[in-house]
């Protein structure tokens, strides 16, 4: 377990799940944080810290119902930590959840793996 | 409807954030421009967090079949609120492939400010093709500004 990351949701951040002996790293939830580098700091220190950890097939999974604008910067600066590792010969997946054909969060994941440069599926619900 | 008065701050923001979600699932209108505006509304009340120099703010939000009309009232420092309405009508000049230029630049280079923003709440609101974006200011102190933002937007 000590090599899981567990942060638990609250009002205006979300679900984190990181489990890299299942291969699963999941994003869940409102993310409305005022310090929104604050807190995706400690994901991307994470992966930092672990990414020998991480294997090929992973899948980063994010449900996001909303979010700031700032906590899309710095969601692309987490996404771009998870390139640089699949950029070491790992495959890994990115998934992002859109419920509802919500246009705004398809533009999101749109803009986001624009701007990554690595696909993003985007998973309808 | 909603019309708020009262106190802002990350928790009483969030409830006001979620309501504003709540009413993205009315079938009164649709879906495509209620989603879009509410987002925005986050990032207004977003800002007001980040820069209201006092804990009070004033906050309303009707959206029907025929737009959306939404007005924050808030304080801000000489510095925030000349920033704010610079960084509106600067952006507002701009074409749609100038908005999309900036918006890349500001998701590129990694900065936050001091209270956390990333620059890009105001790109965001006008490059969804809000342009009925307003930013009034007005002085009451030494370093005591009124900022007041109103949006009145159509549906698509």
């Amino acid at each position: 377990m000590s090599e899981s990351l567990h942060i638990a949701v609250t009002r205006s951040t979300p679900l984190v799940r990181f489990e890299p002996v299942n291969g699963k790293f999941e994003v869940t939830g409102i993310s409305t944080p005022i310090n929104s580098f604050g807190f995706y700091s400690q994901l991307i220190q994470w992966l930092d810290e672990h990414a020998g950890l991480i294997t090929s097939g992973s899948v980063f999974r994010f449900d996001l119902p909303y979010f700031n604008s700032a906590s899309m910067k710095a969601l692309l600066i987490l996404l771009q930590k998870i390139k640089a590792i699949s950029d070491t010969g790992k495959n890994l997946e990115i998934e992002w959840l859109v419920r509802d054909e919500d246009e705004f969060m398809e533009e999101a994941a749109d803009s986001l793996q624009e701007l990554l440069g690595m696909p993003i599926r985007q998973i309808r619900e | 409807m909603i019309h708020y008065e009262g106190m802002l701050d990350e928790t009483s923001g969030q409830c006001l954030m979620d309501m504003i979600m709540m009413s993205s699932v009315s079938e009164r209108v649709k879906r495509k421009d209620t989603r879009k505006w509410c987002a925005l509304a986050i990032e207004l009340i977003d800002n007001a967090i980040r820069y209201n120099t006092t804990d009070h703010i004033s906050f309303y939000w009707e959206m029907n079949e025929s737009g959306l009309v939404m007005r924050l009232k808030n304080t801000a420092t000489a510095k925030d609120a000349e920033r704010l309405r610079d960084s509106v009508e600067r952006l507002k000049a701009m074409t749609p492939e100038e908005l999309e230029t900036e918006f890349r630049a500001q998701m590129l280079n990694g900065e936050f400010g001091d209270k956390g923003g990333a620059g890009l709440g105001m790109i965001q609101i006008i490059r969804k093709g809000v342009r009925s974006l307003e930013v009034v200011i007005v002085r009451r102190g030494e370093d005591h500004y009124i900022c007041e933002t109103f949006i009145d937007a159509k549906p698509e």
